[in-house]
């Protein structure tokens, strides 16, 4: 089967064939006579017109909703159905790890009290300097301007979409420090969570051609489609172009931009090579901060965003990514007294609010390993 | 490619049911097309064509490859249309198609087939006018052709063409993905 002449055909037909690809078809094409024969007929018969009119006949639509019943598929909802279930996998899972350890060893507890999950506070920085500091409670203007303000039942900030043309544009940053996480509900309708330690900068009200915003830490993004004015995220060296879609982004970790696609398309254009990437969902892409791609995979999304629905979910990551990830939400550090036990892989699905403790016995009951928490440093310990 | 194919393959053998609708929906039409050839009746290609899809769905059978995977629905669809034959004892249509296939030209049935659902595609992806003017271009009609049958001058016809082309180059991007997701494209 000659499966890689296939395109070059197509393309061919389309006209979209390049010299190279010209040249590969034309030798396989006088290969054998039999891929000559078979060249001219796909190329100047009525296949294709025969095709499209039967094509149109076809009871395609019917049949199509039929096996979509069949296997219980569900158009638009799929996303929704998939958040489902991962949070019923999630449930039996936790079970089957807390009935597996009858007796939880305890971990010393030195002064823990300091201790606290992170919270919903951040601080907006607008275009004069002023600082506001933003807690939970309330819903109040927080700006003269009155553009903005705080939305406690929705967690976060509200911009109002008026398209003024007398308000002056000017540049608000958000930032979260450690143990802290907002969201932002941008004039265009898009919403972004922003985790602990993380900045965003963005124009109020968007320009006209586009909306461009700059991250830097760890964020989720659910982006309103709008066909006239592309959405754009920069970040060190690429620029993230969005088409309408919900995806994550973050930008700590240690080798490099790490970007997660969970629906819709995005591309990403490296700054250096000016080069796109397309993304497709499901994919995440890894990027060093000089634009250059490093990775692209197809991996399971969920536990890349399990922390916008209070869940911290690690599958077969290792302890010092782990360590790492609590550092930031408790706002603790991290200190290893054997180096080993940092590649060390843990998996399980532990809660974001918990108290630190909770989720650091759960670790030691899977994971050879203890901790030792001394103010607001935690000591890692193999022992094995 | 090979990523993305993998990826595919993974989706199809996990049951993912997104991965199953767009298969369907990307298949049906050249595999009815494909098994009419043998059985003659649309309708029984079609009947034949959903058979084989709920029966992927509940197979426990894992797949190595996309190529692989392609090829075994059109051999599937082939096998089953066969069967319907000799089952109904259409003696002489099961003995023609059987008999005097070779291997190589059933490898030839489905390279077309392929292309001419990668072709369908991505000419679907066409803003309209282009692709009124692409169809034309495809069945084979000349530029002046076109032009008269569209009322529209040789020259629009001409631009339209090499736009329609361009914009098919341009959108490779998206198109590339699309193609990739058509299994159309292998190694670049």
């Amino acid at each position: 089967m000659h499966y890689t002449i296939i395109p070059l055909i197509r393309k061919h037909i389309t006209g979209e064939i390049t010299g190279e690809e010209r040249e590969t078809l034309a030798r396989w094409i006088d290969e054998h006579h039999d891929n000559k024969a078979f060249f001219d007929r796909v190329t100047s018969g009525n296949g294709i017109t025969e095709r499209e009119r039967f094509f149109r006949q076809t009871d395609k639509q019917r049949r199509l909703r039929e096996f979509d019943r069949l296997i219980g598929y569900r158009k638009r909802r799929a996303l929704a159905a998939a958040r489902y279930y991962a949070a019923a996998a999630i449930v039996v899972i936790a079970l089957l790890v807390w009935q597996a350890w009858p007796v939880p060893r305890e971990i010393p507890a030195g002064e823990h009290a300091a201790i606290k999950p992170g919270s919903t506070r951040a601080t907006l920085t607008v275009s004069d300097g002023t600082v506001f500091s933003l807690q939970s409670g309330g819903s109040q203007p927080i700006d003269a301007e009155g553009i903005a303000r705080v939305d406690s039942t929705r967690a976060g900030i509200v911009y109002a979409d008026r398209p003024d043309k007398s308000v002056r544009q000017r540049r608000d940053i958000l930032r979260t420090s450690r143990g802290g996480e907002y969201r932002v509900y941008l004039p265009d309708g898009s919403m972004v969570y922003l985790n602990a330690d993380t900045r965003l900068e963005y124009p109020v009200p968007f320009d006209a051609d586009k909306r461009e915003v700059q991250l830097s830490g760890e964020a989720y993004f659910e982006i309103a489609k709008e066909r006239e004015r592309p959405f754009h995220v920069i970040v060190d060296g690429i620029r993230v172009q969005v088409h309408g879609t919900t995806f994550a982004m973050s930008t700590r970790e240690k080798d490099g931009i790490q970007t997660v696609l969970i629906e819709g398309s995005i591309g990403i254009q490296s700054a250096t090579t000016g080069k796109e990437i397309m993304m497709s969902p499901g994919q995440l892409a890894l990027f060093s901060r000089e634009g250059e791609l490093l990775a692209l995979k197809h991996v399971n999304v969920y536990p890349y965003i399990a922390w916008k629905d209070g869940k911290f979910i690690f599958e077969e990551e290792e302890l010092e990514h782990i360590m790492q990830t609590l550092s930031l939400w408790y706002d603790v550090e991290i200190a290893y007294l054997d180096d080993t036990i940092r590649r060390h892989p843990f998996t399980g699905h532990l809660r974001r609010y918990d108290d630190i403790y909770t989720i650091l016995n759960a670790i030691a009951q899977i994971i050879d390993v203890d901790f030792e928490v001394n103010g607001r440093v935690i000591t890692v310990k193999d022992t094995r | 490619m090979a990523i993305d194919e993998r990826a595919i393959i993974e989706q199809i053998n996990r049951k993912n049911k997104q991965a199953f609708h767009d298969l369907f929906n990307d298949f049906f039409n050249s595999l009815v097309y494909f098994s009419t050839r043998y059985v003659g009746r649309k309708e029984v290609a079609e009947d034949i064509v959903q058979e084989l899809f709920a029966g992927l769905w509940e197979s426990n059978r894992e797949y190595l490859s996309y190529n692989g995977f392609k090829t075994f629905l059109y051999t599937s669809v082939k096998h089953m249309s066969l069967d319907w034959l000799k089952h109904k004892k259409v003696e002489e249509r099961y003995l023609s198609a059987k008999g005097t296939e070779t291997d190589d030209e059933m490898d030839w049935k489905i390279m077309e087939e392929e292309i001419y659902r990668a072709l369908l595609q991505a000419v679907g992806e066409l803003p309209r006018r282009c692709r009124e003017i692409f169809h034309l271009h495809l069945q084979g009609k000349k530029n002046e052709e076109i032009a008269a049958s569209l009322g529209l001058s040789i020259l629009t016809v001409k631009t339209q063409k090499k736009k329609a082309s361009r914009y098919i180059r341009e959108r490779m991007g998206k198109l590339y993905l699309l193609l990739l997701l058509l299994h159309v494209i292998e190694a670049a």
